[in-house]
This record gives structure tokens, sequence and C-alpha cells, in this order.
């Protein structure tokens, strides 16, 4: 038996050593926040037609009140397409002081502007245009859920330098490289982002949930103990799944001719919402529904996990997450920021005070 | 009279150097238990038994009885010293020689009077099944002095001296007979293997080789004045033991490929690659130790040869073209090993018979199936298991099987979580092959055959945050039936014929958060390579043949036009994919048929060989569709066609008996991967890139068994796919032929053959490998440059069947990109890199230490269990293997290699 103990060992180390290039455990949480930092930028309305305006808003947080609105926010649009060689975000000289491309929208927390009306073109399913007769040139790439963006740049000046934050407007271009018995249904039934809401956030110490956020919009102040081990979850609207006319919320099934309640002036669902898109794959034309991610932010503690969301079912309204609150009494201040996977944004902040 | 053919004389030795390119390294695989004869390589002529051809077998040779003096004319002089002229012979049951033709001519008067003098030799007849019979032979007829009057002038006199050699276990062989120029002066091995002459005339000198191990061979030496000669003489032993007295001991010169001179070309025996640290007994596995070759990463098994892609080295087992050389993870070569005779890497400057490819070549060759008996093995280790049989049904039909199969998998599920699965890579692979051979005589040779391999390796991660979760999965695999058909003539001309069939499939799927990547292909290919050897002329042998590859793939593939990532993008580790995705399918049809031709001219007695080839490589590629889908337009497909002419020189001289130099230039070309000719992710109207390779190197010998090879080299490739540097390329552009290539740089190595119980190598490659990737850029560091790459390995038999074993290695570390800063990426909470100057960093060197202890038990007269511990980071050297930042790229760290591998293993052979 010691012998095959042994064996077993050796064969253990042996394999392990083998399967196991050793990753190392890198310092850091994205949800603790302990500098001022963006966490998140919000475009309204979250899909706009290029010549149309929208409102930018930064979510920028700090632990310190005071520099809860930093001297030198600017806002950028980013008028280059990225090139097939890079796999970010953005092109990369709209990341540079001296980079070409760059509008300044306005500085602040928030900015006014109109979506470029060439975004089609720079961003979307439209081919740019061809220089003196020559070949046609490439459009876009839709994102998986065959959407196009234009992008814009939060600048942050500070003494430690210049930052940028990256966010997008989702542009209204309808499709490309469809048939046009697609395109026109497309354009029939395809329903515009709306910016998620939270709802509601329910936090239970193991006494029993208590609302820190309601529908009401009332917050309602809340002391959990030092060290104790909180659930915290996080509500959005609840989307049809089918159209249901005279709900307020125009559907992908419904249209003006046959629910003029609801798609007159075409309302989205404030959750995850069901949408119109273009398989590149099939090329057929399918429904999808948005995933939702909420993302965890607070001045102390530590959540289980810094964002949440891989396993809830498509449906669902919630997530939840743990939190370890810290073993310092005092004011922890928290903020839950809610994405859906066709780049809509909200957020909410909440206060929990802990005690001994 | 009907004669019967007895081969006992081969190939001209000559033939070893029309193969023999400016650079090869080769390996040869261990000797089966029993082996008999040699076989070829991959890309050589077969070579032939010993044995007569009617059906019997040889069981006594002729004996010669009476020798016939050729009479020269009085007067006549030879300025040119010893005098040879090479017969044949038709030699009747009663003894008689029937058949006088000449082979290879010495001119007159010395043909005709070689040719009189022979015809009135007697020999003791031969037997097959122990009755006399008629047999063939060939026999070089010398005129020494004896028969030529000696110059007036007396030669200037050196010390030849030399050592004799199993080529197989590089073991010394003593009591083998070196006997100079037919009836002239005889030495007798010691020991040591060694042999010694002194007052050797200089000029060209017939050296003959007998043993009673192996059939009497022989070579021809040119000694000149103020110069020492060390030589060593490799033969192959047969195994069929033969009486003494019914050996030759005429003065019959057998010239056979079967002898080696090791001043002509590096190898190194399989026997001792099996025994090198950190290849866990796998032959091939050793070419991974050889100069000029970059250390892979750990789980790559990428074969990067002088700084060129791995896809840039063609990979050819016995003549037939395999996607891999090895498994994925790079732990096993995807051939078993006792079925593999040699394996030759050639780094750049080979001959016209192969192209195709812009790097490197390598060329796998079965050892011949054996005649006699059953014999096999089995082998095990905490990877994987491996077995083979191997024998012969009757006289003429001979077969082998071999299979190898992972079991790491469940290895780990004994020893580990269930869940380790989700964390780390585990490969998963089997592979096979199939020999059946039939021998319609002595000189030919059929074969038909598989070989099948198929390699899975997969990983989940799943995380809270649906965009932390990642799956991936990769499947590979290939198959091939071949026939092989292989033909010796008597003049010592080779023709071989290898058409092939097989499949190529390859699935790659992953899923990083929402995003997906998807490419599949499967290939179907048909292909033939067929070739003649042969003399053409005094001093002048030729090759000509065809190399021809008809693909057919059907592809898919979706996701973001840059993943998978290709070299020359800037990628750190774990960065997300782009998510701006699109989906193809489409097929395509790639056709090679190129001629070639080759030239081997021997000057100034074999002293300088001039081989210039050229071949003619026209291409013609199509493919089902030549511009994005795009709503009910029907596809248009396309044929693109071109020629490429690729002359190829080498030139090898043997300045002295130790110092050999050598030269060598080609043009290459590569056809476009299937997989670039998506009008989505690539472009359908990529040609071929190329490359010129530009060589020189010396190696010399310095002591018994020591010898110092190096080479100096420059690779200029053009026209290589790159991506599209622009933001809104055209249509069915996104990748464009705009990059170049530059690989330069030397290796020196310093080796040890196996003397009595030690054998080694040193090797140092410098090597600068760079790229650029069209308009406007410059050159950067290629992905996979290692500049310094050293290797140092040994290994000593202790004895008792106790063996110990060392190998060094240390490398440069992979370039990388800077990451200098990072933007917040609102749109998913996370960030995006910025990167500095591209490949302007690179990883921390790489230094590692393995050992090997083995242990040998005999069983029987031939039965072996060998148990053995291969231990690699000895020394648990955190290497890094890749560079990893946390979430904000503000700090960063390296995921480091292996740590301590004790890997133990058992290999039974009978």
């Amino acid at each position: 038996m010691v012998e095959a103990t042994q064996a077993r060992a050796f064969v253990g180390l042996a394999v392990t050593a083998l399967v196991m290039s050793c990753r190392p455990d890198l310092e850091g949480r994205p949800s603790l926040i302990e500098e001022p930092t963006v966490l998140a930028l919000r475009s309204s309305p979250a899909e706009a037609l290029p010549g149309e305006t929208v409102d930018y808003e930064a979510l920028f947080v700090s632990t310190d009140e005071a520099a809860a609105e930093p001297e030198s926010l600017s806002w950028q649009s980013c008028l280059l397409r990225k090139p097939l060689t890079t796999a970010g975000a953005i092109h990369p000289s709209c990341l540079n002081e001296e980079g070409t491309g760059i509008a300044l929208l306005g500085t602040g927390l928030s900015s006014v502007s109109a979506v470029d009306a060439d975004a089609c073109k720079l961003f979307g399913p439209t081919p740019p245009d061809s220089v003196g007769g020559e070949e046609a040139l490439r459009a876009a790439d839709p994102d998986t859920t065959g959407g196009y963006y234009q992008p814009v740049v939060l600048r942050e000046a500070s003494g430690h330098g210049t930052s940028y934050s990256i966010g997008v407007t989702r542009l209204s271009c309808g499709i490309g490289a469809a048939a046009q018995e697609q395109v026109v249904n497309y354009n029939q039934h395809y329903r515009r982002n709306e910016n998620p809401r939270i709802d509601g956030i329910i936090v239970n110490e193991g006494n029993g949930p208590t609302a820190v956020f309601g529908e009401d919009g009332n917050a309602t102040a809340i002391t959990v103990a030092a060290g104790a081990k909180v659930h915290v979850e996080v509500a959005w609207p609840s989307c049809p799944s089918k159209g249901d006319c005279g709900d307020g919320i125009c559907s992908v099934d419904e249209t003006a001719d046959d629910c003029v309640n609801d798609c007159s002036t075409p309302t989205g669902c404030l959750g995850s919402e069901t949408y119109l898109m273009f398989d590149p794959a099939s090329r057929v034309l399918v429904e999808q529904r948005e995933q939702m991610r909420v993302s965890w932010y607070a001045t102390a503690g530590s959540f289980d996990h810094d964002r949440t969301g891989a396993n809830l079912p498509k449906r669902a309204n919630a997530s939840e997450n743990g939190w370890l609150a810290p073993l310092t009494p005092g004011t922890v201040r928290f903020w839950l920021v809610l994405r859906d996977d066709r780049r809509g944004v909200g957020w909410q902040a909440f206060d929990l005070t802990v005690e001994k | 009279m009907k004669h019967s053919t007895i081969t006992v004389t081969l190939v001209a030795s000559c033939l070893q150097v029309s193969v023999l390119q400016a650079q090869s390294l080769t390996v040869d695989a261990p000797a089966a238990t029993n082996e008999r004869g040699t076989g070829a390589a991959a890309g050589e002529p077969p070579h032939t038994e010993g044995k007569a051809t009617e059906g019997g077998k040889l069981t006594k040779p002729p004996k010669l009885i009476r020798f016939e003096t050729a009479q020269l004319p009085p007067g006549h002089v030879s300025s040119l010293g010893p005098v040879a002229v090479n017969l044949e012979l038709g030699i009747s049951a009663e003894g008689r020689v029937e058949l006088v033709q000449v082979v290879e001519a010495a001119g007159e008067p010395y043909d005709g009077l070689a040719k009189d003098a022979v015809s009135r030799f007697l020999f003791e007849p031969a037997e097959i099944d122990g009755k006399p019979a008629a047999v063939r032979l060939k026999y070089r007829y010398v005129f020494t002095d004896s028969a030529t009057p000696s110059p007036a002038k007396e030669s200037p006199v050196v010390t030849f001296t030399g050592v004799v050699r199993d080529k197989t276990t590089a073991k010394p062989l003593s009591a083998v007979k070196v006997r100079l120029d037919g009836s002239g002066p005889e030495a007798i091995t010691g020991e040591d293997g060694r042999f010694s002459f002194d007052g050797i005339a200089t000029g060209s000198h017939s050296v003959l080789l007998m043993g009673n191990s192996f059939t009497p061979v022989g070579t021809e030496e040119t000694l000149e004045a103020g110069a020492k000669y060390d030589v060593v003489y490799e033969v192959e032993l047969q195994v069929e033991k033969v009486p003494d007295e019914q050996r030759a001991d005429f003065e019959l010169v057998v010239i056979a490929s079967k002898l080696t001179k090791r001043m002509e070309a590096v190898s190194v025996s399989s026997e001792q690659a099996t025994k090198v640290a950190g290849t866990g007994g796998d032959a091939i596995k050793v070419v991974e130790n050889l100069p000029g070759v970059a250390r892979s990463s750990v789980g790559s098994g990428a074969l990067v040869v002088w700084g060129a892609g791995s896809a840039d080295t063609r990979v050819y087992v016995e003549g037939v073209h395999v996607p891999v050389l090895y498994h994925e993870g790079g732990f096993r070569s995807v051939v078993h090993s006792d079925l593999v005779r040699s394996v030759e890497l050639e780094p750049g400057g080979y001959g016209a018979a192969y192209g195709r490819g812009l790097g490197g070549l390598v060329t796998v060759g079965y050892r011949p199936l054996e005649a006699d008996g059953i014999h096999g093995s089995v082998a095990g280790d905490i990877i994987d298991a491996a077995a083979s049989v191997r024998g012969s049904i009757g006289e003429r039909f001979r077969i082998s099987v071999a299979a190898r199969k992972s079991h790491l998998d469940r290895v780990l599920g004994w020893v580990a979580s269930d869940d380790v699965g989700e964390f780390v890579p585990i490969p998963r692979y089997w592979d096979a092959q199939l020999r059946f051979g039939y021998v319609p005589s002595a000189q030919e040779s059929i074969e038909i055959g598989t070989m099948s391999s198929s390699d899975r390796i997969s990983r989940s991660f799943v995380q809270a945050d649906p965009l932390d979760t990642k799956r991936e999965l990769k499947s590979s695999g290939f198959h091939r039936v071949y026939l092989s058909y292989k033909k010796q003539g008597n003049d010592g001309s080779q023709v071989s014929v290898v058409p092939y069939y097989g499949t190529n499939r390859s699935h790659i799927e992953s899923r990083f958060g929402g995003i997906p990547a998807e490419l599949s292909s499967t290939t179907k290919l048909i292909g033939m390579r067929a070739s003649w050897y042969g003399p053409v002329a005094e001093q002048l042998y030729g090759t000509v043949g065809l190399d021809s590859e008809v693909e057919s793939t059907s592809l898919i593939r979706q996701g973001s036009v840059s993943t998978p990532p290709r070299e020359g993008d800037i990628r750190v580790f774990g960065q997300a994919p782009d998510d701006q995705v699109n989906a193809d399918r489409w097929e395509t049809m790639i056709v090679g048929v190129a001629p070639y031709g080759q030239l081997d001219w021997s000057l100034l007695g074999g002293k300088i060989h001039f081989i210039p080839g050229m071949r003619f490589e026209p291409s013609l590629r199509g493919g089902s569709r030549f511009t994005p889908p795009k709503g009910e337009v029907p596809a248009i497909g396309y044929r693109n066609q071109d020629a490429h002419v690729e002359p190829r020189l080498a030139v090898r001289y043997s300045a002295t008996p130790w110092l050999l130099l050598r030269a060598a230039t080609g043009r290459y070309h590569q056809p476009p991967l299937g997989e670039d000719l998506s009008p989505v992710f690539g472009n359908p109207k990529l040609g071929a890139s190329q490359a010129w390779h530009y060589l020189f190197g010396a190696q010399v010998q310095i002591g018994e068994g020591l010898s110092v090879e190096t080479t100096g080299f420059l690779s200029r490739q053009s026209e290589l796919t790159t991506r599209s540097q622009l933001s809104s390329p055209a249509i069915a552009q996104a990748l464009v032929q705009d990059g170049k290539g530059r690989a330069y740089g030397g290796q020196i190595m310093l080796r040890q053959e196996m003397t009595r119980s030690l054998f080694g190598w040193v090797s140092y490659s410098l090597i600068r490998s760079e790229r650029t990737d069209g308009e406007g850029t410059t050159y950067r560091p290629f992905d996979f440059d290692q500049t310094h790459v050293f290797t140092a390995l040994a290994s000593y038999d202790l004895g008792k069947g106790f063996e110990v074993g060392s190998r060094f290695r240390f490398s440069s570390g992979a370039p990388r990109t800077e990451v200098v800063g990072a933007a917040y990426d609102a749109r998913v909470d996370g960030s995006q890199p910025l990167f500095g100057r591209h490949n302007a960093t690179r990883l921390p060197n790489f230094y590692q230490l393995d050992a090997r202890v083995a242990k040998a038990f005999k069983f029987g007269k031939t039965s072996t269990a060998e148990v053995y511990l291969d231990v690699q980071n000895v020394t648990n050297q955190k290497n890094p293997e890749e560079v990893v930042y946390n979430f904000d790229y503000s700090k960063k760290s390296f995921i480091t290699g292996l740590p301590i591998l004790p890997v133990i293993g058992g290999k039974l052979t009978w």
C-alpha cells in the first residue's frame, strides 16, 4: 500500500509538472476602488443614426468626494477605423496626445454631440468611397450582435499623466452583405438598443433581504457587521420574449401596422432585450437576446467576483454576488454597472455602513 | 545460360555524394533486432541485399581460385598511378567466367587487358540453397605497380590511419582487414578499431575492408603529400553469419554505399539519439537539439529552422508529404521510432528534388522491412504507450505494424481532480503505421503502406464573468496511403516511384467570452514523387524526377479577421480577440507538378563535386469564391497560375582528407495556404512566396571521432503573406504579399562520436531572423527569432547495461512587444493595451538541464528490457515562457515553463 501511494505521488508529481505551466497570480482587483477612476461611459440614446445628437456621460468615481469631478476631462470622437492588424477597440492613434483623427466633442463629465454623418462608411456596413476608380474598399465587420459603433474617447489629464477611456455609440446603419429581402425585413423588425436600467438592489447579510435601492428610486440605509459575508443582488426589468401589444414595448415581432400603441414611437425594454441580427455564418436573420453583465465596485471589502453574469439564463433579470465586509468600520461606497452586449450601459450607486 | 544475380556489388560510393546536400544533418534510427541490410533514406535510391534473385538463397559466395595477371605493353607508363577497371562478370555453375562487361572503363589498353585477364579467371562455384549455381558479380581489376611500371621519380609517402566502426552502434570493430590497392599492404584493426599504414605513396588508393561480420566493402582515398590522414569508416554489419570458409577472400573490391565516410556527412546513430536526455526515447525528437533549430516553447513542438516559420519547413516520410513531424504538445513524433531508419534535417540550400517550402526540409526514411523472424517492442511511460511488430511471410512478403496512443488524460484522471482539464491543455493523440512489402527480386522492392495520426487538445476555463470564460479546442490529423516502387539497375542506376493519397484535417475552435472563432479545413491530396538516378557519363551522375501534388481543401472560418493571430500580429497573452466578426466557407485547389534535374560532376578524382540542379515549378490555384458573399449574388470561382524556375547549385571540395568545404545556393517558392485564400479573411489572389538561400561551410576532422562542422548562411525572402496595414483595404485583400524576410547567421558543432562509451556534442547557433510587414514598415525581429541557441549533451555507457546522459540548453528569449500603457475599455469593463515598438523586447533567456539514467536487461539472444528515468529541468529552473499582465496592464509577470519533470518509462524489445 505504501508503495502504491508513493507511486501515485510520484506519477502525480510528474503529471502535474507536465501539464502545468505556472501562471503567476498578479495582484490587484478591478472591483476595489482606491483612486479616482472611470467606471463607465454611456451614450444616450444607446443607438443612434448618423448625424443624430447623443449625450455622453461618464461614471467617474473616487474614494474622495472632492475628486469626483476632475479638472480636465475631455470628450473626443475618433474618426479613424482601426487597422485589421489591431485587435483592440479603437485605432491606436486616437489614444495618443499627438494622434490624428481626433475631433473634440466637449469637456467635463458629460458632453452632447452629433454622431458623424459618415459614421456608417467609417465604422459601418457601407463601403468607404474608393479613390480614383480603384477597387472597392472593404466595409467594417459587425460585432457578435451584428452592431457597428462610433467610438468616443474620454481623455483625462492629471498630475500622473494622461489616461484614456473608450466608449461607443451603437450605429443604426442597417446590415451589409445581406439579400434585399433580408434588408427590408431587418429594417422593419430591428429595434434600437436601449440603455439598461438597474431596478433594484437587495442586500442579505443572512438575516433576510433588505432592499437598499428599489423601484421607487429611494435608497435605504443599511448597516452590516465588520467582516460579515453579504450577498448582494441586482435586478433589472424583465423583458418579454414575445410581442404583447399594449405592454409599451415594441418587440421584434411587432410593427407599427399591427400594434400602433407600442410601435408608433418604438420603445425598447430596459432589461435583456430581444433583437434581430444578421448571422454572417448562416447568412440568415436570427433573433438574439441580450446577455447582461454586472460590474461590481466598492471602496472597501472584497467581492467574490469582479463581474458576474456568466451563469445567468438569458431571460433572467437579476444577478448576485458575495461581498466580504472590511474589518474596519466605516462607510463603504458601492457602484454597480449593468451592461448589455449591444453596449448599452446603466449604473447605480449606494452606501453601506460597516459597524463593529 | 541464365544467370542469377548476386548483388554483392552495390551502388558506387559517389551515390552518397549526389544525394548529399550541401548542408545536412542525419540521424539514424536504431537498428532493430536482427535487422539486416541498410535500406534507403527517403529520397535515396534503394540498396539491395546480398542474395540471389531466383527464389534461392545464396549459401556460398564464389571463390577465386585462379588469378590471371594482365600484362601491359612493354614501356607503358601510367601517369595516374593505380588504374582500375570495373567489370561485371557472369560465372557459370562450374566456376568459369562466361560473361565480362566493362561497367566503368579506364580506357585502353586497360579495359581490353582487364577483360582478357578476367575471362581466364577460375572460381570455385557459388552455391544457392546448397547447390552450385550461376551468378553475376562485379569486379574491379586494379592495375597496380606490379602491372604498371612505376614512374621514374618516387612519390612522397604519407601516414594513413583510421578507425572502422559499426554504423549502427558506432562501436569500433576489431580484426577487420584493411587492404590497399587490391593486393597491396594490409593492416588489421585492433580492439579500438584502429588501423595504420606508414609510408604509403601519395595518389589514389583503393581501400578494401574485410571482416567476419560484414560483406567486404571498398572505397578510394586520394592521399596528398604533407598531410596526415585519419579517417573513419562506418560499415553496417550483416546479421546472418556466413562461415569464414565461404567468404570471398579474393581481390574482390565491392564498392558499396553501406560504407559511410564520415568526412562527407554528419550523422548521429539513432541508437545514440534515443539515449539523449529529454527525448523520451523518441529518435526523431533529437532533431530539436541540432544546430540551426530554435527551441520550441513548452507545448508547441513547432520546428523553427534557420529563422523560417514552422509551416515553411516541409516534412516527408518515406517520400510522402505529411503536415507535421510532432504531435500536439511536442512530446512525441508522429512516426514510431522502431520504423525509422533515419531522419535528415536540411535547414536550407537543398537540391532540386524538393521544393514548395521556403524553410528547411525534413526527410524521414523507413528502415527496410525485416526478412527473418518476428520482432517487435512494447514501450510506455506516463505520457503514452507504443508497440510495434515486424516480420516476414515467406521469402518475399514482409509486414510491419506500429502504433502509439497517449494516456496522459487517463493518468491525470487517476492522480488529479476531475476538473483539471478545465485549467490545463491535455494532449490526446494516436498514430499508426502499416507497411506491407513485396520483394520480387534482389534489385526491386514494392511496398504499400499507410500512416495515420490524430491529435486533440482542449481546455475550458469557466468564470462568473461571461467575457472571461474561455473555451479552446484544437484537433488535427492526417492519413496517407502510399505505394513505393524502387529498383536498382546493374549500372548503379536507381528508380523510385512513390504515389500517395491522403487527407489532412484541422479544426480550431475557441470562444473567448462571447466572441467565437473557428477555422476548419479538410484537405484531400494526391501526390507522386518519381526519380531516376544513375551514371550519364564518366565522372558524371544525373538525377531526373517529377514531384507533383494536388491539394483540394474545403474550409470554414468564422470570427475576427485577426483570430487566430499570425506571425507579425501584435498581441499579448490573454488579450481578448477582436470582437468584429465575419464568416466564410470556401474551397481551394492547389496543383503543383514540378519536373527537376540534377547533375553530380566529380572532378579531381572526386575531390570536387559540382552539383547543379534545376526545378521547374508551375502552379495552378483555384477557388470557389473570388469575392466575399453578398446577398444572393452567386459565388464566382477563379483560377490563377504561375510558373517559376528554381536553379540550385551545390559545390563540395575535399581540400584534404580532414577538411571538407562546401557551398550552396538555390531559389525556392512556396504556394499560399488554402486558409489564406478566403475572400473574407484573406486574399484569393495570393501567389507564391519566394526565397533565396546562400550557405557555405566547412567540416574538419580533428581527431578520433572528434569533428567540427561550421556553416554560415543567408536566406532572403520576399512576397511573404502579411496582413494589410490599411484600415480599409480593398475587398478580398485582407492579406497581401508585401512582406519581406531575411535570416542570417552561422552555426558550429563540435561532436564526439561514440568512442568506447561516450558520445555527445556541443552546438551553438547565432541566427538573426527579421521581417517587414509591408510599405512603410522596417525590419523587425521575427516572432520566433532566437538569436543564440546553445546545446551541449553527452551520454556515457557505464557498462553492465547502465547508461547515464545529460543535456544542457540555452536559448535567447523570443521577441515580444512591450506594453507601454493601457486605455480603459468602458465598452466591456476591460483594458486595451498600448504597445511600444514592434518586437523590441524579449522574453528572458532560457536555461535547462536534463538528465537520463537507463538500465538494460538482456533476455536470451535478442530480447532486451530497458527501464529509464528521464528528468527534465533537473535544477527546477523557472524559465519564462510568456509575458502575462494584470487586468489593467499596470503589472506584468511571466508564465514559467515546466518545473522539474521526472518521466519514468520502459521498453521491451524482442
